[in-house]
């Protein structure tokens, strides 16, 4: 998620080795946040090579944010 | 505290995949390369007195098809090896893209049409570059970038007093400081950022 909110559109290669995950673990968390609503995924043939773009859909960056607004929320000094 | 590592670690995370769609150094290489062998060519002829004006055009005209091909090809291999899009990255091609223009354009002026005088070429393309520069470092963030904007136009300033052939090698050796070193430490920032991931850095 972090990924995908820094840039608009982010490839399933890219993706990898940004977070440094296996095809199966990172194609695992990737069709549980589409299943959420959180992702989509288009799927293009470029030079004849299957290639998916990730992005993050507007539902995707709310929960996102209020994820970081959480996190951020528990930080020593944060409710003073 | 966990939280606070939880916090920076998402934060460098959204910051590499941004940063990676912003950093494109191989076409300032490749057009510094090319233009500074043009000039070194142009030098080249006019010490040995063998300059004319058609083959000062062949020598461009053979430059700007070669990078425009190349850049057309790696446009459409970057898509497929890209791996990240962003606002910020669509924005600063179209810096480059507009440059660009602006570059064949100025030729032209001067070369085809004799409307703006050779020697001041030098100056003129020194000044858009640093705008390039100076829009590539405001768009993507990269503080360095402006430097080097900076640099451009206080290098325009010697180029547009300079006459005579120094001027082409006054311009070969900027081109060579401040795009295709640049050019070369984006690419290298670029995979860096990349390979960070498999590294387990952050």
């Amino acid at each position: 998620m972090a990924c995908l909110a820094g840039a608009d559109r982010v490839d399933f290669t890219a993706l990898k080795r940004l977070v440094n995950a296996t095809d199966g673990n990172l194609g695992t968390h990737l069709q549980k946040l589409e299943v959420a609503g959180y992702i989509n995924a288009e799927k293009q043939f470029r030079d004849r090579k299957p290639v998916t773009t990730y992005s993050l859909t507007q539902r995707g960056r709310a929960a996102f944010q209020a994820y970081l607004n959480q996190l951020a929320a528990m930080l020593p000094g944060a409710g003073e | 505290m966990q939280t606070t590592d939880d916090l920076a670690f998402i934060r460098q995370l959204m910051e590499r995949s941004r940063r990676i769609t912003v950093l494109g150094g191989h076409y300032l290489v490749v057009w510094g390369l090319l233009v500074s062998l043009g000039l070194t060519a142009m030098w080249s002829l006019i010490e040995s007195s063998l300059i004319t004006q058609l083959n000062a055009s062949v020598i461009w005209f053979v430059v700007l098809m070669i990078g425009w091909i190349y850049t057309f090809w790696a446009k459409s291999r970057d898509r497929l090896i890209e791996g990240a899009e962003s606002r910020d990255g669509f924005l600063i091609g179209a810096v480059w893209a507009a440059f660009g223009i602006c570059g064949l354009l100025f030729a032209i002026g001067s070369l085809a049409l004799g409307a703006i005088p050779g020697r001041s070429l030098s100056g003129i393309y020194a000044t858009i570059t640093g705008m390039a520069f100076f829009l590539h470092g405001t768009l993507s963030g990269i503080r360095w970038l402006k430097f080097v904007g900076a640099l451009w136009w206080l290098a325009a300033i010697p180029l547009f007093l300079l006459s005579g052939s120094i001027t082409l090698v006054a311009y070969a050796a900027t081109l060579m400081l401040l795009q295709v070193i640049p050019g070369v430490l984006l690419t290298v920032e670029r995979r860096r950022l990349l390979s960070a991931g498999e590294r387990g850095a952050v």
